[in-house]
């Protein structure tokens, strides 16, 4: 029937330039161990196409003939359709599935080899809805961006505060749940130094799709370096000498920021929200909604509703000065 | 016209039998199959328009990227309703509706098995979705997820009564499916016509059955999961809170044990649509039909191997996983073989292009789309990448607007003759067809895309420059030529059902029963039952001998609602049973549900108790006195109409059947329980929990010796009425026996109820609590309703008198009793012996 071919037809044209348009995301892989999954990728699509093409084929020769085909003449056709029902329905799906089966056992198996035991390690903590990032090795404590050096292989070891979190960065490597109660382990390598951006994959509340992190995979001395300095504690101010950084620091001391922030080097121990000790070397705010500009840090702090509808993050009530000399002071934390 | 015994033609007794005038009486008190089966169809559609138009909301807010249209809050609760909708108050009840309608026409009887518990599910069905849908007028909505991830949906988490709301509808609404499933076993199995042997069984009950031994194997996986979330949120109890030693994964396990056979739930009755509209519009037997039978049944069994494909990226072991992976796969062999066997069927058929057979078009092209991607996820490096993203949405619309919706609409248009008598407008069923075809692929087809991308799924926006943008456009105007399709498609029906050409019994020559009667069918579908001699039957069997009409039992059964009853496998005529008359009852037990329910949401606790205290003594009621026909009524009909071996209905009676059916599914919901419980234990570091000492022995002793004894006494009780066929049972010892196992009954029940109240633990200490006082409690709870039954046989042994042979009541509580008996054993084993090692 002509409207049928018509149809399917279209489908097909529909789905050529939709398919072969697209990149970014898991089809261009940036990491030796995301590869192995375009090669299965690519494999089941070719498969499944030419599976696809041969019943729809097969489908409108035969309404062709049907509709042609009259009562009688239907004797010699009992062989014919046993062939196809068997051939079709038990010995092709085997034989794919054999082929699949060892390619998915071969993909697994990279994907999830052990990192050496000088790999760095990185304590990934969900929380609604910003994520913790900890070294454990050096103690270092940061939020929502993650430093790795590139061409090796990184443990990333994955919890939650809370609800259950996905950590998902498509260009280096599958998703790993974060679930309250568990460690869960997930090992990504990046093959060159880039930016890699991810989100959380699994409802976790309002802001689900605002829990956004971001992968900084970066040569072995510059992560080396990003390290010691991430180590490092706020500088100690002093108020005759740095007056405005000094008055920036009183306000986040005196104000409400306190209670969930920490910044090393003074008494703000908070531990509700992420660690602000380094904030201005972090490229994004509020999990990599926003980008970290002046402009965008002022609007965060007196008005976070507007900006991320539903995070737990109060607004702050501060006079024009006082916001004034927190950015400077903020700003200056490198 | 054949005259009747009563002197009346017979389609006059028989319309006076089948159908009250009242109009009041059609619309509360119906029983009548095909008036249930339309109001489920209409009730699922609209819910089905409703879950629609808030896909079209997600549709519209996703359309360009930062959108300010839905803020987080409404998305939320939009994507769970639109999920919740479209599994739970769409396209399970649509299905179940069709079938309702059409099983007992297709099998050549006169109603379902049960039917006042047929009208009763309708109603809790209904029910259900307004309390559910309440929820929007309160400002309370369920913004959890269809799939209700705990901890997120525990009390820490999820304030207000919205997923309040959920559970409990949830837990209300699988009263009715199970209802339903049991109905359609019981009628599939003991109702067909006579001669409608297995091998002769259309495909599409061979669908529905296996449709209903899924749920009941399924669905007390998804009661137990919701039942112990509403008790974590109200009553304080840990299951799944890590901080008490519950465990989150709990739910998952729980959930999908239920949620991916329910993706087979849903397609075993859709293939059963297709292998109908295919034979009848391509004018051919399926072939191979016993391989295409075999594979309905594989598929409801191997749906039971693969829930943990969704859990892939839990963080499992690779080697368990991979094992799913491998399960997973094998579900193409079966769903291969139904495929090429309705290609093949086509290929050499005489295909008319109605649009139902167009729908069934779509859903081979459709569902094979989705079937390959589903083999893509079963891979679990590719699942852990796609894995809650949007290639998931595409994939799963695929399987389930393919491989459900798409099999619905062909059988809507396909029955839609039989249901009002008038044919529908083929072009307007063309037009609506591609539009919705069209409309569907260029929605989800993008969304494929989207997914490798990495787009996740449940996110209410997304940034700009990710490469999304273009993709979610054209999803987005999918959904309007989608959306245009379906209204087309209604203005089809609402304009035929009018003025539609008249259609005939028969306009599609099909094959089987129901266009044997009238279209729409008589109150009472046959005035002779037939009796087949083929697989299909209005092909076959109107050979010239037989004057070119079915072959059909002479007696039209017109001294009551009679039915005949026929043997599981062979389907020879057993018994003659009267179908209930229309009744109250079921309307009023669902009304005194429904207020329980609700008094449950808003913790009035007293209400609560009323309601379920009502309907069990709207059930007491019920249950009281079956119809049977008189014992000389048997033997006249067995002179008569030469079948020898029919007997009158008695312990054989599809009351036991049912019977047998509850107790498999109340079986399955004690397994979930105690699996529950070693899966707690397994992720603990000691146990029990907390320092909480090992339970003594001396009381579980006691307790164990006096459910065997009471079981002992009940026993004793069967064997008084089993032993009497011909006489009428010794009442004073039947007496006897049954006050005995009552005393027994309540000594275990006040000394359990001892046992908790000295507990130095409660159920809300720590998880290990929790679970010792559910198994402990709800195996209580059941000994409750057994002494309850065991008090109500008592009773009737005084007001209701028996033919010989006929006292089924007193086998059907024994076997209950039985069962009980049986759970205690193996809750005494794990629950009181095994956690001391034993």
């Amino acid at each position: 029937m002509r409207g049928a071919r018509l149809g399917v037809v279209a489908l097909g044209l529909l789905a050529v330039p939709l398919l072969s348009s697209c990149t970014g995301g898991m089809l261009d892989p940036q990491s030796p161990r995301a590869d192995k999954v375009i090669v299965l990728w690519w494999v089941m699509l070719g498969t499944s196409s030419v599976i696809f093409v041969f019943l729809c084929g097969l489908l409108l020769w035969g309404l062709r003939r049907a509709s042609r085909n009259s009562a009688r003449a239907r004797e010699g056709q009992l062989n014919r359709d046993r062939y196809l029902v068997l051939g079709g329905g038990i010995a092709l799906p085997v034989t794919v599935m054999v082929v699949l089966m060892v390619l998915t056992v071969w993909a697994g198996r990279s994907i999830t080899e052990a990192a050496g035991s000088d790999a760095v390690t990185v304590e990934v903590i969900g929380h609604q809805w910003w994520w913790e990032v900890r070294y454990p090795d050096t103690g270092l404590v940061t939020a929502n961006e993650i430093h790795i050096p590139s061409g090796e292989p990184v443990n990333i070891l994955l919890k939650s505060e809370d609800v259950i979190h996905s950590f998902w960065v498509p260009e280096l490597s599958g998703k790993i749940d974060l679930i309250p109660g568990r460690t869960n382990s997930l090992i990504i390598e990046a093959s060159h130094p880039g930016e890699f951006r991810g989100q959380c994959a699994e409802f976790c509340g309002l802001q689900h799709a605002g829990m956004r992190i971001l992968v900084v995979a970066e040569d072995r001395d510059s992560f080396d370096q990003w390290v010691q300095e991430q180590g490092e504690p706020a500088p100690a101010l002093n108020p005759a000498d740095d007056a405005q950084l000094w008055e920036g620091q009183q306000a986040f001391l005196g104000s409400a920021c306190v209670y969930c922030h920490t910044i090393r080097g003074t008494n703000g121990s908070g531990t509700l929200g992420p660690d602000l000790t380094h904030i201005a070397s972090r490229q994004r705010l509020a999990s990599n909604m926003i980008p970290n500009t002046r402009g965008h840090l002022a609007g965060w702090i007196l008005d976070p509703q507007a900006v991320k509808p539903g995070t737990q993050m109060p607004p702050t009530q501060l006079s024009a000065d006082q916001l004034d000399a927190l950015l400077d002071y903020l700003e200056s934390l490198k | 016209m054949t005259a009747s015994t009563h002197g009346q033609p017979v389609s006059e007794r028989l319309s006076s039998l089948w159908e009250r005038p009242r109009v009041i009486d059609h619309i509360f008190a119906t029983v009548d199959h095909k008036r249930l089966g339309v109001r489920y169809m209409v009730t699922a559609f609209v819910f089905f328009l409703v879950g629609g138009t808030l896909a079209g909301m997600m549709r519209t807010q996703l359309a360009v990227p930062e959108n300010q249209f839905l803020g987080p809050e409404s998305y939320n609760r939009i994507f769970t309703m639109h999920g919740t909708t479209m599994i739970f108050y769409f396209a399970t009840p649509m299905l179940t509706g069709i079938a309702t309608y059409i099983l007992p026409l297709m099998l050549g009887t006169r109603d379902l098995a049960f039917p006042r518990l047929n009208a009763f599910a309708y109603w809790v069905f209904l029910f259900s979705g307004l309390f559910i849908y309440t929820s929007f007028l309160v400002d309370e909505v369920p913004d959890g997820g269809w799939f209700a991830y705990v901890p997120l949906t525990g009390p820490n988490y999820s304030q207000g009564l919205g997923m309040d709301f959920w559970t409990l509808a949830i837990l209300f609404l699988g009263i009715s499916t199970t209802a339903a499933a049991i109905n359609f076993v019981v009628t599939i199995l003991r109702m067909r016509a006579p001669g409608m042997a297995v091998q002769r069984m259309p495909l599409f009950l061979w669908g529905v059955l296996d449709m209903a031994f899924t749920i009941l194997i399924a669905l007390p996986s998804l009661t137990l999961a919701t039942l112990l979330l509403a008790l974590d949120r109200t009553f304080g109890t840990h299951f799944y809170d890590p901080a008490g030693g519950g465990n989150p994964l709990l739910w998952q396990h729980l959930f999908w044990i239920w949620g991916h056979p329910e993706v087979y739930i849903l397609l075993l009755p859709s293939l059963g649509i297709i292998s109908t509209v295919v034979t009848a519009h391509a004018r051919r037997e399926v072939v191979m039909y016993p391989l295409v039978a075999v594979a309905s049944v594989a598929i409801g069994i191997l749906a039971f191997g693969l829930w943990v494909h969704h859990m892939f990226s839990t963080g499992l072991d690779l080697l368990p996983i991979s094992f799913f992976s491998a399960a997973s796969f094998t579900i193409a062999i079966p769903s291969g073989i139904s495929i090429f066997a309705w290609v093949t069927t086509i290929y050499g058929g005489r295909v008319r292009f109605s649009p139902a057979f167009m729908f069934a078009l779509g859903f081979i092209v459709t569902f094979v789309i989705g079937g390959v991607s589903g083999v893509m996820v079963a891979m679990v490096p590719f699942d852990w990448q796609v894995h809650d993203s949007y290639f998931v949405v595409a994939h799963f619309h695929y399987v389930l607007v393919g491989g459900v919706v798409f099999p619905v609409f062909a059988g809507l248009y396909h029955w839609f003759p039989k249901i009002t008598g008038r044919m529908t407008v083929p072009t307007l069923g063309h037009g609506a067809f591609w539009l919705i075809f069209l409309g569907f692929n260029i929605t989800f087809f993008p969304q494929h895309i989207l997914g490798l991308l990495g787009m996740p799924r449940r996110v209410y926006t997304y940034a700009e420059g990710l490469g999304w943008d273009t993709y979610n456009a054209i999803s987005t105007a999918g959904y309007v030529v989608l959306g245009l399709g379906i209204i087309v498609m209604v203005f089809d029906f609402l304009w035929s059902m009018q003025r539609g050409e008249e259609a005939g019994d028969d306009p599609w020559e099909a094959d089987s029963l129901e266009w044997a009667t009238p279209s729409p069918p008589e109150p009472y579908n046959f005035a002779h039952l037939p009796i087949v001699h083929s697989r299909t039957p209005m092909w076959l069997d109107r050979t010239p001998e037989r004057g070119g009409q079915l072959d059909r039992i002479e007696d039209p059964m017109d001294d009551g609602r009679e039915v005949v009853t026929t043997s599981v496998l062979d389907a020879a005529p057993d018994a003659v049973l009267r179908v209930p008359e229309p009744s109250y009852v079921p309307l009023f037990a669902a009304l005194a549900l429904t207020v329980a329910v609700v008094a449950m949401l808003v913790e009035v606790y007293p209400v609560s108790v009323a309601g379920i205290v009502g309907l069990g003594a709207l059930l007491a009621v019920w249950l009281w006195r079956s119809p049977a026909p008189a014992p000389e009524r048997v033997n006249q009909i067995r002179d008569r109409v030469h079948l020898p071996d029919v007997r009158i209905a008695g312990p054989h009676s599809l009351g036991r059947w049912g019977m047998i059916f509850f107790i498999v599914t109340e079986a399955v919901l004690f397994g979930s329980l105690i699996s529950s419980y070693f899966l707690v234990r397994g992720s603990a570091d000691e146990w029990p929990l907390g320092g909480i000492a090992e339970p003594e022995l001396i009381l579980p002793a006691i307790l164990t010796a006096l459910i065997v004894l009471s079981s002992a006494s009940m026993f004793w009780a069967q064997r008084q009425v089993e032993g009497s066929a011909d006489r009428n049972p010794p009442l004073g010892m039947l007496r006897l026996a049954l006050v005995v196992s009552l005393a027994l009954g309540i000594a275990f029940l006040s000394l359990q109820a001892y046992e908790f109240h000295r507990s130095e633990f409660g159920p809300s200490t720590n998880a290990y609590g929790s679970l010792f006082f559910m198994i402990t409690g709800t195996h209580a709870a059941h000994m409750g309703v057994g002494v309850l039954l065991i008090g109500w046989t008592l009773l009737r042994t005084w007001f209701v008198s028996h033919e010989p042979g006929q006292r089924s009541d007193v086998p059907n509580v024994a076997l209950y009793w039985h069962f009980v008996g049986v759970v205690w054993l193996v809750i005494l084993s794990v629950v009181y012996l095994g956690v001391r090692g034993l």
